[in-house]
This record gives C-alpha cells, structure tokens and sequence, in this order.
C-alpha cells in the first residue's frame, strides 16, 4: 500500500509530504505510525524539526491545529514549516493586486476618496478636498489639488512621487503632515518616512537611495 | 414620453430656483409642455418667483399622502396656454416627509403627460437632494463664478457619478460678472468647465432685472431684450437640441449678444 506519509531528508532537515490524494484521516493515521516509528528509532535524543509539505492540498485552520498537536505529544519533534504548492485564489488576487503597479486615470472630486490596493500610477486629477488613497507607493503624473495618502493605512515603506507645489496634505504609512512648503523640493518630490521616523522631502534622484527595493522588482534594473 | 432633469447645485443661493422659473418658462415659451416640481420642502420658493404663490391648493406632500390627487395639486400659469404647471412644495413639512422612491414614482406619473419635468432641487446633498435626483434623467448642474460655488458642484457632480443618471450631467454658470471675468478677479467660462470636466450648457449674465422680476413674480425670460433671458433662452434651445453659440462676455453693451463670440465659440 502507498504510503500517506513520506518522510524525507534534506541537506535543509526532514520534510514531511502529506499525500495530496490521501485522505486527511488517513494522513493522521500514518503520520501517528511514522512519528511512533521514529521515536523508537531515536536514540540520540535529538531535537528534530520536520518542514511539512501538504503538496496540493490547503489544511484548515482545525487540521493545522490537529496536526500540530500530534506532533507536539512527542518531546523530540516539532514542525519547523508548513508549505503547500498552492493558496486561495483570493490570496493570490490579492498579492498580484499588491504588486501590479495600478494606472489611474480619473477625476478624484471633492468628497471622493479612491482607493487603491498596491501601488498606483496616477494620471487623472484629484480636485481640493479629494484624496487619492493607496496601500502602496503613489507615483503622480496628473493634476493633485487634494489630499495624496500612500502606504495606507501602515506600510511605512511606501513613497509619493510627485510634484508637491499644489497638494495641501500627504500621508506616509502612519505619518500624516500638512505640505510644508518651505521644506518641499522644487520640482517632483519622494515623500517617505526616514530612519528617524519622520516625513521627509528629497530630489526624485534620491528616490533609488531611499528606497532602493523599488528597483529590484521584475522589470526593474538594477 | 418627457424627460425630467433635475436643477442642483450643492451650494445655495446660486440660483437654481431662478434657473428652473426660467428654463421652465424659456421651454413654455417655445410651446413646450413643462412641469416645474418644487422639492424644496419647507422653504418653498418656486412659487413665489412664477408668482403663482396665491394659488396654492394643494402641495407634493398632499399628493404623497394621498390627500390630493397628482392633478389637483398642479397650479397653472395662465399666462401660456395650458403649458406651465407647478407642483408646489409643502411649507410645513420637512425633507422627510418624502422618500426617494415616492419621488420617483410621481415623476413617472407626471412624464407621460409632458415634455419636460424640471425638478428643483433643495441646496445641500442630504436627503432633500437624493429625492431630487431619484426620479431624474438628466441633471443640471448650476453654479456661479465664485471658488465656494464651483467646490460644492464638484461635489455634486462626484455624487452624481456614484449615482448616476442616464445622462451625464451639464453645467450652467450663473451671475456672471462680466467686469470682474474679464479683470480675472473670478475665474473664468473655460477654466471652470475644464476644472469640472462636464459638458457647458450656457451662462447667464448677472443682472439686477433677475431680482427684480423675480420680485413681481414675472420671469426674466418673459423679456427677451435682456442679457440673462437670452443666457436662459439659449439653455432652452439647447436642450431642445438646437446648437447655439455661446453669449460673448466681452460684448460692451446690451443689444449684441446674438453676435458669435470668437474665443468661446462652442457648438453645444
């Protein structure tokens, strides 16, 4: 018979595959054979952490738990990593949301806010008392009257880029600021939070100091 | 079957009772049949500037209620034959006291029978202005040349993008001041248009006659000498779907508007 529960070993520790067609009790039976077998098997009481791989299978949060707590009844063993080949497809959605650099063409009018998962290219206008709203960096090649808000509503990293002569408000992450237009730049401005945790203002040519991650993205040069 | 275009504006006092007395009048006037709805309940105006006020029976609250019937409470403007009617708002009542969707049903009650329905909307955009708006197919947007006028119709014309009607709205810019236009102290027809992106649907010229007809209960457009009547005469034609070229504001005196502006030259 096949077995549900194949014990592996790396260069990396011990992996433990789940058999995707298996069936999940099945899984629990071999799995408590296999530890039962390995704890008699170990002599050198040694601490093992086992990588565990449920290859095309997505656990439940209970089965998680269940698995988990199987592994946790022998002194000797715990579980270093879980790992699946797949995700939900809402989550896989969501991290191309996050990584898709958005193109935003509209009027953002008084009272509207628009919001943007990931980052945004901005081409439109947002008119006073418009806020132009995303969980990323926000780059701005359109018209801003009104209120830019990057990084929302707590990644710190984000940027604004953009000119700053006619925009009255910014937010970085969790800094939020009146623009000062003593300390703007002329011309584009990067909006971030520096190391001592307030907004700063620089030159569009320190944007690859400042957040030098931003070019490393597929289709980015280094 | 007619259409019903609601006259809004956010701000007050920018002229949207005035406009609706005189665009419904401009559209009788070219043998039109129109219906002027007032949905500002509580502070009725509409009334008063037709001059009809005395010759109220019955209101829209009456009608929602079941008090009236929809045809007892219209008044007639006898001045145009069997052209002109009035739906009155209550005066002691407020906003509440109708819902969106009796709104609308007493617009689809009313578009059979004429060829314009022009809804008067209350200023602010609480529920005043979601009633208005609820039975409507187009919208006019109306504001003056002042930056207060032009934030709230931005507004407006946001709102009218989360709840839109089955045209996109137009603009009417309202008082103009032809001196202080030309000196650049308001901003002027183009940078407002482009600064809303909607469509112009004409201006009307500042014009202390406005008050004072308004204040005999006579419409400015019943006099088509003056300035501001042709600004709503011309509105009129063009949402009859004539093309009219725009009013020249640098004309020196009264008497020329007709003549083509070159710069504003548009073919609405």
């Amino acid at each position: 018979m096949q077995q549900n529960v194949v014990l592996k070993a790396s260069s990396d520790g011990y992996e433990l595959i789940l058999r995707q067609e298996a069936s999940f009790d099945d899984i629990m039976l071999d799995l408590k054979v296999l530890l039962d077998r390995l704890q008699a098997d170990n002599t050198a009481d040694k601490q093992i952490a086992f990588d565990l791989d449920t290859a095309s299978r997505l656990l439940t949060p209970e089965q998680n738990q269940e698995v988990t707590q199987l592994v946790q009844r022998y002194p000797l063993f715990n579980i270093h990593k879980l790992t699946a080949d797949v995700i939900l497809t809402s989550d896989a959605l969501a991290m191309i949301d996050r990584d898709t650099v958005h193109l935003v063409n509209q009027i953002i009018r008084n009272g509207q806010v628009v919001e943007v998962a990931g980052d945004v290219l901005f081409f439109g206008k947002v008119h006073e008392g418009g806020v132009l709203r995303a969980t990323g960096s926000i780059f701005v090649m359109g018209e801003i009257n009104g209120a830019l808000e990057a990084g929302y509503p707590d990644h710190n990293d984000a940027v604004i880029v953009s000119s700053l002569a006619t925009v009255p408000r910014v937010r970085v992450g969790e800094m939020l600021e009146l623009v000062d237009l003593e300390k703007i730049v002329e011309g584009t401005n990067v909006v971030y939070i520096n190391d001592i945790q307030t907004l700063d203002y620089q030159p569009l040519n320190q944007l690859k100091r400042v957040r030098p991650k931003l070019f490393t993205r597929n289709g980015g040069h280094i | 079957m007619g259409k019903a275009i609601v006259i809004t504006s956010g701000k007050g006092g920018v002229g949207k009772t005035t406009t609706t007395a005189n665009l419904g009048t401009a559209l009788a006037l070219m043998g039109k049949k129109v219906c002027l709805v007032d949905l500002d309940i509580g502070l009725r105006n509409l009334d008063v500037i037709l001059g009809l006020d005395n010759r109220i029976l019955y209101d829209i609250v009456d009608v929602v209620a079941g008090r009236a019937q929809l045809r007892q409470a219209l008044v007639k403007d006898k001045r145009f034959d069997d052209l002109l009617f009035l739906l009155p708002a209550a005066q002691n009542a407020d906003k509440d006291s109708l819902n969106p969707d009796q709104v609308r049903a007493l617009v689809e009650e009313l578009k059979p029978d004429f060829d314009y329905v022009l809804l008067d909307c209350p200023a602010g955009i609480e529920r005043g202005f979601m009633n208005a708006i609820a039975g409507a197919d187009a919208a006019i947007i109306v504001s003056t040349p002042e930056i207060s006028a032009i934030r709230d119709a931005d507004r407006v014309v946001g709102l009218l993008e989360q709840y839109p009607l089955a045209e996109s709205p137009k603009l009417v810019i309202n008082r103009i001041r032809r001196r202080m236009m030309q000196d650049g102290e308001t901003m002027d027809i183009d940078e407002i248009t482009h600064h809303l992106s909607i469509d112009l649907l004409g201006i009307v010229f500042d014009d202390d006659a406005v008050i004072r007809t308004s204040n005999n209960g006579e419409p400015i457009v019943l006099d088509p000498k003056n300035s501001a009547s042709q600004g709503y005469r011309n509105i009129a034609r063009r949402i009859e779907g004539e093309t009219v070229p725009l009013m020249n504001i640098d004309a020196p005196k009264a008497g020329v508007w007709s003549r083509i502006a070159g710069i504003f030259h548009r073919n609405k």
